[in-house]
């Protein structure tokens, strides 16, 4: 063992040990660049600069490759080491002026900017010399060395081989602290961990347009009407945002949503892959938009979970009304909007029936391109900022068992991580680490990372302490938001209630607690063959919106089809069977016999039989009307058949909203 | 001494007595400097033309004629020297030879236009001792120089060459050789003045069987060539004081390490070695006294940082020729990780001379603390360049003014640059200054290996100093950080400066930029590279500020401050600078004087070289 004083305090150290390696036992920190506990000293970077006193000379020395002595004085910190240290720091920085980790230690030795210009600002080796004596020392492959004097010096390998040479054994690479070693034209080096990480990117990539392609499949099924139901809704079935809301909302459990159980296991394990691999919307947001953190008021990623805790805590109180803000339900609706009206035009053999549809059914497609619009300002936009399902799978991340982790010994702060997340979850003022709330496990940062610190390992602990927690003042904010909106519905602002009585809704949908369970996904309209189910805007009142209503003079309900119940993946259009549907009343069909041609079609052509003949009081003629005691459902086909639906000469009317006949009437006796 | 030992002693002493009996001292002897100065102005010519007139005028028999090393007067070459009378002809052509042999050899005659011209007084002189290039030297690794032939190792013989080697070796202990060498007080001549005998000690007694001896002859200092010198004019010196060193070390293998850009000095030394070999002076047990010892020449490829000791080792070993960090030093472990003593060729060279005169006659000369003699190469500005050899102390003014013979023009010398890229400018007010290792440190520079270039007004100091730091920057092996950036931040803050682009505050940077670098560089080379410029800064700041504040360069040298013109009373009109022009830039008719149109012109003064009359001149 050896004595020793450093910075007036004695210490004792192995005799084997350099000055530097006794300064940090002693918890005295010394910048270094070139030195690595696993490689020999080398003393080329000068910024561990010490003043080392013996037999009375005081020298500046580097303490790497210093070895301590007995009686030695060392002085960490003097005015010159200082000095030179930050002249280093001024010189490094002058030659490799954007590379990360070099602008860092340049600024923890107060070199706030280049000091010296430079003719190639791209350069990113600072010639440590690390790879070159991991390819010796660690390797043993002999294959990097430094070729040229002074301002010409670069590494490479011999007369500049380099496949033939270099096996890519990768062992330098970690060790580069620039990241240059990517640059180094060597392409096979880091190539089997690249590999292996590109894979699973790959892998990603496949799964998560496969998965696209499978929802689209299964929305053009719907479309078509050729899929059984129950596979037909599956994404939302998956989805535990809606499983949640909708058995809170509706007070039952909903055993529609059992798979939803999965995608909680799949988070628990995985983290946020629900938004990674499976949301067919996030597929989309991938396909374009600006990757790095670019939106000024990053902190706005609080906001989904202040939206995620309104919509709960509404459905708590019996509201469905926000979960517009649901993904899939967003795509779904964007989609039918769009397609719906093409398929029916395809289908149409006279062409020129074909309607084009009003506002209000573009109207459901607004999320759809305002999130898409949205994507413009950032990658994955509403992802980061507004997804209610996203919030709900990232606090599962926070616990999630595998978790993406930067290996801080050989990260070297370059950045390209950051410019490459989707989600901009990589922070770059922290480590370059990220929230696993934020991370989608998308994993393509994993192949890029010049220094392959980037891994995926299982069991870490700590998903909080990140800048994107959802804190006090969220669930505060929540708290406030959710009562307002309550306070808002129950006060029944825009005439709610009286509305809520005045719109025909979709078989059977009307005995049920409709508004607490519908998930306003509509794809009971997108598959409703006839076109008779609408999404409402505004005139079931403000929480109503996007829900599905009943329009007679679009459509009619065929008698023979109940796919709106089989399709509603939240039960809020109940099963029934054809028989029970058939007994369901949406409505009750009244003709109005100022404007009847009496040309009977509507008596001729109803299912249910529910036609009788009548001989107004003040008409000519036999006029047929629905009988009082008939099975009227209000489905609408006397509506669609009758020739005088411009002057609404027969009408479907919700079935508490009857009017009452101006006319009197009696049955018609055949003479 | 056993008698086998005293056999092979006096094997050798016989020689030498039959060498010395054979030896004529009366008989005449042309000798032609085959130094490489003098080979590169035409000596082998001379020589070969002297072998033809020696033949075809039927002297062969009376006289003898053979090369030797260089003469140091290189200035003057190619040297022809006639002995015994010791006659000097200076810048000998090869149609001179039959005048030599027919007059000076057959007749007796001086040849007048070949003796050297006094350029004070005009007086001719016959002889080297008479001219003061020589008179003021003290001449003792190059006595021998200019009288016997490198290439033979009985000239070596005959001058007493290898009886330093066997009183070492028979009568002496290494400890004594090197208690010798320590209260000679010799300085190692590669620039620092490490003593020489405590290094060898330090190496003595690190442990470990296997040691390794090696002589520095990497010498890359632009403008020196005492090394190279010595070793093409002596050297057997070098290879015996070498010898000397290695049995007091205690090393069985030496390393000549020296440049392939000196062919010549290869050769001599590889003959030299061949010769000793074959004498038994090296090889298993010299001079039977069991002392094995073997040399090899090593190639450097000509990296001036292969002069750091610890890069010439890695260079030895094979590999790229950078630095290492000391501790530890090369006497603790050093080629191959085994102590190893590393000094300059004229530090070996001079053992030889100790050991035979003994520590007492070596340390009178010489200061207090810089004792012996030393070598130069004068060049620059003056009048006698070439190769001197002085003893420790005498001042800068003598050796530039009296042995330099001071400036060849009308110009006023200004400074006078030594040690090469590592050291600094001294002006012309502190030349009174003794030279030694002491003193010239205080002045901001160094000994160096022994380089000295003097300048004169028109020398512009601070091209000067961009011209070391280009150097320095190319010749930096570039492994640390403030070498490899930091002299080549320096060179661009120069570079600026002498285009008009220097800013106020220039030289503050450049002080702090040279202090860290001084500070934080790993090497010899880095630590000492900004000694020019903080030489240049301390004794010519105004010149500095000349260029960065009035953007004019006072020597009128850097090309972007200076504008050439011409003085209308002294243009005769000739239309010669207006011909030379490689730039149409010079108009005019003849007769009446001519214009410079500064727009056109490239400031190559070319105008300014051919002009009979001076009247090209620069503002």
């Amino acid at each position: 063992m050896v004595n020793l004083t450093i910075n007036g305090e004695k210490y004792t150290v192995s005799e084997n040990s350099t000055v530097l390696e006794a300064a940090q036992q002693a918890g005295i920190s010394i910048p270094t660049l070139c030195s690595h506990k696993d490689l020999s000293p080398y003393g080329a970077c000068r910024l561990c600069l010490v003043e080392v006193r013996r037999n009375g000379r005081s020298v500046i020395t580097t303490s790497c490759n210093t070895p301590v002595e007995e009686g030695m004085a060392v002085i960490t910190e003097t005015e010159e080491v200082l000095a030179t240290r930050k002249t280093m720091a001024e010189l490094m920085v002058s030659r490799c002026p954007e590379v990360p980790a070099i602008q860092r230690m340049a600024l923890s030795l107060g070199v706030t900017e280049p000091a010296f210009s430079t003719e190639n600002p791209k350069e990113d080796c600072i010639l440590c010399g690390m790879c070159v004596r991991a390819c010796d020392e660690i390797a043993h492959e002999h294959v990097l060395g430094f070729v040229g004097r002074g301002p010409d010096r670069e590494v490479t390998t011999a007369f500049d081989v380099r496949q033939d040479v270099c096996d890519s054994c990768n062992k330098c690479v970690p060790y580069c602290p620039t990241g240059a070693i990517t640059t180094l034209e060597a392409p096979q080096i880091g190539r089997a961990f690249k590999k292996k990480a590109l894979n699973w990117k790959r892998a990603r990539q496949v799964f998560q347009y496969a998965t696209l392609l499978v929802f689209l499949g299964l929305m053009a099924a719907t479309l078509f009407n050729v899929l059984q139901p129950l596979t037909v809704n599956i994404f939302s079935r998956l989805n535990p945002l809606q499983g949640l809301v909708t058995m809170v909302g509706g007070r039952e459990l909903i055993a529609n949503y059992i798979p939803a159980i999965l995608t909680v296991v799949l988070t628990i394990v995985f983290g946020r892959v629900w938004c990674g691999w499976f949301c067919p919307l996030g597929a989309v947001f991938e396909l374009f938009g600006r990757k790095d953190r670019h939106f000024k008021w990053q902190n706005l990623r609080k906001l989904k979970y202040v939206i995620l805790a309104v919509v709960v805590v509404m459905a708590a109180f019996g509201s469905l009304a926000f979960l517009y803000f649901e993904p899939i339900t967003i795509f779904i609706r964007g989609l039918t909007a769009i397609f719906k009206p093409v398929v029916q035009y395809v289908q149409l053999e006279d062409k020129k029936e074909f309607i084009l549809p009003g506002f209000q059914w573009w109207a459901i497609a607004i999320p759809f391109v305002v999130a898409l619009l949205l994507n413009l300002i950032e990658k994955r936009f509403w992802c980061r900022y507004l997804c209610p399902l996203g919030a709900l799978v990232a606090l599962g991340s926070k616990f999630s068992w595998i978790k993406r982790f930067v290996n801080q010994d050989s990260c070297v702060k370059c950045g390209e991580c950051a410019t490459l997340c989707p989600m901009g979850a990589i922070s770059p003022e922290n480590d370059f680490k990220s929230d696993p709330a934020e991370c989608i496990m998308c994993m393509d940062c994993a192949a890029p990372c010049p220094k392959l610190a980037i891994t995926f390992p299982q069991g870490q602990l700590g998903g909080w302490g990140y800048e994107f927690d959802p804190g006090r003042r969220e669930a505060l904010g929540t708290l406030g938001a959710g009562a307002l909106a309550v306070g808002l519905l129950s006060l029944d602002v825009g005439n709610v209630k009286a509305a809520k009585k005045e719109v025909l809704r979709p078989p059977g949908a009307i005995f049920n607690d409709f508004l607490s369970k519908c998930i306003r996904c509509d794809q009971c309209i997108e598959a409703c063959p006839t076109h008779y189910i609408q999404p409402a805007a505004f005139e079931a009142g403000w929480d109503s919106l996007y829900t599905p209503i009943v329009d007679p003079f679009l459509g009619y309900c065929d008698y023979d089809c109940n796919l709106c119940g089989q399709i509603c993946p939240s039960h809020a259009i109940p099963f029934l069977t054809l028989e029970e549907k058939r007994k369901t009343s949406m409505g009750w069909a009244q003709v109005n016999f100022d404007t009847c041609v009496r040309c009977m079609d509507c008596k001729d052509n109803c299912p249910y039989d529910c036609f009788e003949l009548v001989e107004v009081e003040g008409l000519r003629g036999v006029y047929p009307r629905v009988r009082d005691d008939s099975n009227c459902v209000g489905c609408g086909i006397c509506v669609a058949i009758c020739p005088k639906q411009d002057l609404k000469a027969i009408d479907v009317f919700p079935y508490g909203n009857v009017p009452v006949e101006t006319h009197k009437t009696t049955p018609y006796v055949e003479a | 001494m056993s008698n086998a030992t005293a056999d092979i002693r006096l094997a050798l002493e016989d020689l030498r007595s039959e060498l010395i009996a054979a030896y004529d001292s009366t008989r005449p002897c042309i000798t032609v400097c085959a130094g490489t100065g003098c080979c590169a102005s035409g000596a082998l010519d001379v020589k070969a033309a002297l072998d033809k007139e020696v033949e075809q005028q039927g002297v062969d028999l009376k006289v003898d004629l053979k090369i030797t090393g260089c003469r140091g007067f290189c200035e003057q070459g190619p040297l022809v020297a006639i002995l015994p009378e010791n006659i000097l002809y200076t810048k000998v052509k090869s149609t001179d030879a039959a005048q030599i042999v027919s007059k000076t050899i057959v007749a007796g005659e001086l040849i007048d236009k070949l003796l050297y011209k006094d350029p004070v007084t005009g007086e001719k002189l016959v002889h080297e001792h008479d001219i003061p290039f020589y008179k003021e030297q003290h001449r003792v690794l190059l006595h021998d120089s200019g009288a016997i032939d490198p290439t033979s190792i009985n000239d070596y013989l005959i001058v007493g060459g290898y009886k330093a080697l066997a009183k070492a070796l028979l009568t002496m202990s290494p400890d004594e050789i090197i208690a010798e060498v320590k209260q000679s007080g010799l300085g190692g001549r590669g620039g620092a003045g490490f003593p020489t005998a405590r290094k060898w000690e330090l190496c003595r007694k690190s442990p470990g069987d296997e040691k390794y001896v090696i002589v520095n002859a990497d010498e890359g200092d632009p403008g020196a060539f005492q090394d190279r010198s010595l070793i093409e004019a002596n050297p057997h010196s070098v290879l015996e004081g070498f010898i000397i060193g290695a049995y007091a070390i205690g090393a069985n293998q030496g390393f000549i390490y020296i440049r392939h850009e000196y062919p010549l000095a290869v050769e001599r030394i590889k003959i030299a070695i061949e010769a000793a070999r074959e004498q038994g002076l090296l090889g298993e047990n010299i001079l039977g006294s069991g002392f094995d010892f073997d040399v090899t020449v090593q190639l450097g490829a000509g990296a001036f940082v292969c002069g750091e000791e610890t890069a010439l080792m890695a260079s030895i070993e094979g590999y790229v020729g950078e630095p290492h960090a000391r501790p530890p030093y090369p006497a603790q472990s050093g080629l191959w990780g085994k102590p190893t003593n590393i000094n300059n060729v004229k530090t070996w060279a001079t053992v030889p001379y100790i050991i035979n005169k003994g520590a007492a006659w070596y340390s009178q000369m010489g200061t207090d603390n810089s004792k012996g003699t030393t070598i130069f190469s004068l060049v620059g500005k003056i009048n006698n360049t070439g190769l001197v050899e002085v003893p420790m102390g005498i001042s800068l003014r003598d050796l530039i003014e009296k042995i330099g013979g001071g400036s060849p023009s009308d110009k006023k010398l200004k400074a006078v640059q030594t040690g090469g890229p590592s050291g600094g400018c001294i002006p012309e007010r502190l030349w009174d200054v003794p030279v030694d290792y002491d003193s010239l440190r205080e002045l901001g520079s160094i000994m160096g290996s022994g380089g000295m270039i003097v300048m004169d007004e028109s020398t512009c100091m601070v091209d000067i100093a961009r011209y070391f730091l280009n150097f320095s920057r190319f010749e930096s092996c570039g492994k640390c950080t403030a070498c490899r950036e930091g002299v080549q931040r320096m060179y661009e803050i120069l570079d600026y400066i002498t285009r008009g682009y220097g800013q106020e505050g220039d030289i503050d940077v450049l002080e702090d930029l040279c202090a860290s670098i001084k500070a934080g560089s790993l090497c010899g080379l880095g630590q000492t590279a900004p000694n020019p410029v903080l030489t240049t800064i301390k004794y010519f700041r105004e010149e500095y500020e000349a260029h960065i504040r009035e953007k004019t360069c006072p020597a009128g040298v850097c090309k972007e401050l200076i504008t050439f013109y011409i003085l209308e009373d002294k243009c005769t009109g000739c239309s010669l600078c207006a011909r030379y022009c490689g730039d149409q830039a010079i108009s005019g008719e003849k007769g009446s004087p001519y214009v410079i149109d500064s727009d056109k012109c490239k400031r190559c003064g070319v105008c300014r070289e051919v002009c009979n009359f001076d009247a090209v001149v620069v503002r």
